[in-house]
């Protein structure tokens, strides 16, 4: 687990979010340090603790608090329920955004309007708040309305129409969540760009994130392309622009795979000589990049019958050692057999989940030399941390949260 | 009111798509970013296309464009011992050091540069976007994207079952490794204002696949030790999760609670055989039989076009879409609306400039900057260089 200072540390951040994309932004916050209280409720629960637990013999745990979805999306987190839609619960909201430097929300366009608690109210309360709200298509606009799942913002956003067997229809990449990940991602960078101005120049701000916007710009060359050119891509199945063998090739064995990738001559000359003796080698045309493009599909053909020879690690192995690129493809989970992935810190263990034993989650997506950052500890249990964030934050008496409770509010 | 990121000086010294992706990130919120590139070819991503009317030159790369607008280009040759100096000489009055690497030697040039950077400035951050890393034990490989996808178990989550795993399109993990650089860099700077010091921001490409992209499929097979497979052009995990063809074109259907389903087969279809009780456990369906509803399905989506079908479930609160093709994305009404696509002046300031992608999120009061043009090859390199002694 990661230790106490972090770049982020002091900084405070209320977590009005759910599901995927804005949790990561407030994990990846924690990671670095932050207090990040995530405000929840009983009532309309994050809908990733209503995933399957992991078991326990703690008879008193309750199944939404082992989650391991939820746990990676919320380690290190401080846990407050609050029913939004009870009475006195904006208020009590309103307190703690008074002690904080960043909300994050992901409600639908206009909810936390509906809620009293948009923009304009937050920074009424304190005015350098920075409030990110994140949505499938963004906060204005025609299309703001349309109900959003990470793959059909993804669908509007054209990345699906890419994705699939060249001159074959797509057929979409859409187990990935894309949208949501990449999400985390943007938000995240927008947060921080907004907590930079508001250190130099005194100002808070509303960011509003488009999902689909977000997608779009991972798209760009597809997008020049077709304004510049007039070109619409399609899928291409593996195919790279930068050469050829290049993509995914057959191993022995039952769904086994792994890639290669040649991108320049040298390259191929190494790739050769890796693959001694095979009819490629001696051949004048494949020299160059050019004659390895137009004769591709041959090619590659040509190279998976050798590829299917062999064990995929054997092979890998044998590749890498004489330089040339090339990977097994993993199936989801086979990454924790591999230990690269836990020295350098892309996995981590969780101990001290319920008495469940041991949760793995992921860490964060890089490292920093001196100012560590990782998953500082599980998740919350609901409303782990209701009393004692609201008596410090909101100034609530004893008496005060007792009557809130029996109300129904800090649900 | 300034954007976001006035003041930050970088020194960018990348190729490709990867760390200027980064820099553009801090390019685009005001940020003065010099990028040394080598002398005569410059940044490699200058001969690729998409290049202005598919005429090739090392002005008219449409990706260099969108890339590496609003930054200054200086040309160094890092190999002579005059050139590496004045590099290293600018690089102590930037903030930032942004570089990145594709093999093990430029992996170990950029190592001992980080030594020589950190021990006479201190006070800078190095951002460093290497294939595995700038220490461990496969610093000396190179990689591409298809490695990274593949490594990162994105791959195999996607294509036909039996046939060979897809990696996503494009390069996406370039643009992904730059966007986590930058955001590291900035965790690396709000550091240096308690520490007073730089440090190493290492990241590499294989990271955010890794990790952020990682959800149900790793937690669940993890825990529960049930893995996800590809299964075509749907998840097999519920009904509807899938691309269903229409008239003309495809259609993404997603139904994540039970009422959506309920909705779209009696309000928007209307079908009374879907009403069976057959075709109510989404869960079921889409394990055991989601061809059979497909069929069922088949005939009422053949017979309608896509926004046909997209504002029947609009009204209904189904959250079908269209899977759009790129054109059809690039005049789509919902980005026109938002002002998304922006244009970049071309470097010799000729022409009506470059279509390209925005802002990816707007910032209501220090906005991401009208993009200004890319520069020309070199085009900073006296002003620059001067300025430094």
């Amino acid at each position: 687990m990661t230790g106490e200072f972090g770049p982020l540390s002091g900084i405070r951040v209320l977590d009005l979010s759910w599901v995927l994309a804005g949790p990561l932004v407030g994990r990846l916050m924690a990671d670095a340090g932050a207090e990040v209280v995530k405000i929840e409720s009983a009532e309309r629960m994050d809908n990733t603790r209503l995933g399957r637990p992991v078991a326990t013999t703690d008879e008193g745990s309750q199944p939404y608090d082992r989650v391991p979805l939820f746990h990676a999306l919320n380690a290190g987190k401080k846990s407050v329920s609050i029913n939004l839609r009870a009475d006195g619960a904006t208020e009590i909201v309103k307190r703690l955004v008074a002690t904080s430097d960043v909300v994050i929300e992901n409600f639908a366009p206009g909810v936390l309007d509906r809620l009293g608690l948009g923009y304009e109210v937050l920074r009424e309360v304190k005015p350098d708040i920075i409030v990110l709200s994140m949505s499938g298509t963004g906060a204005d606009g025609p299309l703001s309305d349309v109900p959003a799942y990470a793959a059909t913002v993804t669908s509007l956003a054209g990345l699906e129409s890419l994705v699939g067997y060249a001159t074959e229809p797509p057929i979409g990449m859409l187990g990935a969540n894309f949208a949501d990940s990449l999400g985390g991602l943007f938000g995240l960078h927008a947060v921080l760009s907004a907590l930079w101005a508001r250190d130099e120049q005194g100002v808070g701000q509303h960011i509003d994130y488009s999902e689909m916007e977000g997608v779009c710009t991972f798209l760009a060359e597809g997008f020049i392309d077709y304004f510049t050119n007039g070109r619409v891509l399609g899928p291409s199945g593996n195919s790279h622009r930068t050469g050829s063998p290049y993509g995914v090739f057959p191993a022995t064995g039952e769904d086994a795979w792994l890639t290669i990738g040649v991108t320049s001559d040298e390259e191929w000359v190494t790739f050769c000589s890796a693959t001694g003796g095979e009819s490629w080698g001696e051949d004048p045309e494949l020299k160059t990049i050019e004659g390895r493009l137009r004769r591709k599909v041959q090619l590659e053909h040509d190279i998976g019958r050798y590829t299917a020879r062999y064990e995929r690690d054997v092979l890998v192995a044998e590749l890498r050692r004489a330089g040339v690129a090339a990977s097994p493809v993993y199936a989801v989970g086979e990454q924790v057999d591999d230990r690269y992935f836990w020295e350098r810190g892309l996995l981590e263990r969780l101990d001290d989940v319920e008495g469940a034993g041991e949760v793995v989650i992921y860490g964060s997506p890089w490292k920093l030399s001196d100012t560590p950052v990782g998953p500082r500890g599980r998740a919350p249990r609901l409303g782990e941390h209701t009393r004692n964030v609201l008596s410090r934050d909101a100034g609530l008496s004893d008496g005060e949260l007792d009557d809130l409770d029996a109300a129904g509010v800090l649900r | 009111m300034k954007a976001a990121l006035t003041g930050i000086r970088v020194v960018e010294v990348a190729d490709g798509l990867a760390g200027p992706f980064a820099g553009k990130c801090f390019a685009a919120q005001g940020a003065e970013v010099v990028k040394i590139e080598r002398p005569v070819t410059g940044d490699r991503s200058r001969s690729f296309g998409p290049f202005l009317g598919d005429d090739a030159g090392l002005e008219r790369s449409g990706l260099f464009a969108y890339l590496n607008a609003g930054k200054k280009s200086v040309t160094i040759d890092l190999t002579s011992d005059r050139g590496y100096e004045s590099f290293v000489d600018l690089v102590g009055s930037a903030d930032v050091l942004l570089a990145d690497s594709r093999s093990g030697s430029e992996v170990r040039w950029l190592c001992s540069t980080y030594e020589e950077v950190s021990r006479r400035f201190p006070g800078v951050v190095v951002a460093a976007i290497t294939p595995f890393g700038m220490s461990g034990r496969l610093t000396e490989l190179s990689a591409h994207d298809v490695d990274f996808c593949a490594l990162g178990t994105i791959t195999a989550t996607i294509g036909e079952p039996g046939r060979e795993p897809l990696t996503p399109p494009l390069e996406m993990s370039g643009y992904q490794a730059g966007l986590c650089a930058a955001s590291a860099s900035l965790l690396a700077l709000f550091a240096r204002r308690r520490t007073g010091a730089g440090q190493l921001v290492d990241v590499s490409p294989l990271d955010a696949w890794a990790t952020v992209h990682q959800g149900s499929g790793l937690m669940n097979a993890l825990a529960f030790s049930s893995v996800t497979v590809r299964a075509g052009n749907r998840r097999r995990d519920a009904y509807p999760f899938h691309l269903m063809a229409a008239k003309d074109g495809l259609m993404c259907m997603i139904a994540r609670d039970g009422n959506q389903w309920k909705r779209f087969v009696q309000d928007v279809v209307g079908d009374p055989a879907l009403s069976a009780e057959r075709y109510r456990d989404r869960r079921k369906m889409g394990i055991d039989y989601p061809e059979e509803v497909d069929a069922l399905l088949a005939p009422w989506f053949c017979a309608r076009t896509r926004s046909e079908i997209f504002a029947l479930c609009r009204a209904a609160h189904v959250p079908f879409s269209p899977v759009r093709t790129i054109d059809e994305v690039a005049s789509c009404e919902q980005l026109a609306s938002r002002d998304f696509f922006v244009t970049i002046p071309n470097a010799d300031g000729s022409g009506n400039g470059l279509r390209a992608p925005g802002a990816p999120y707007r910032l209501s009061a220090t906005p991401w900057l009208a993009p200004s043009r890319p520069p020309r090859l070199g085009e900073h390199t006296a002003e620059v260089l001067v300025g430094a002694r």
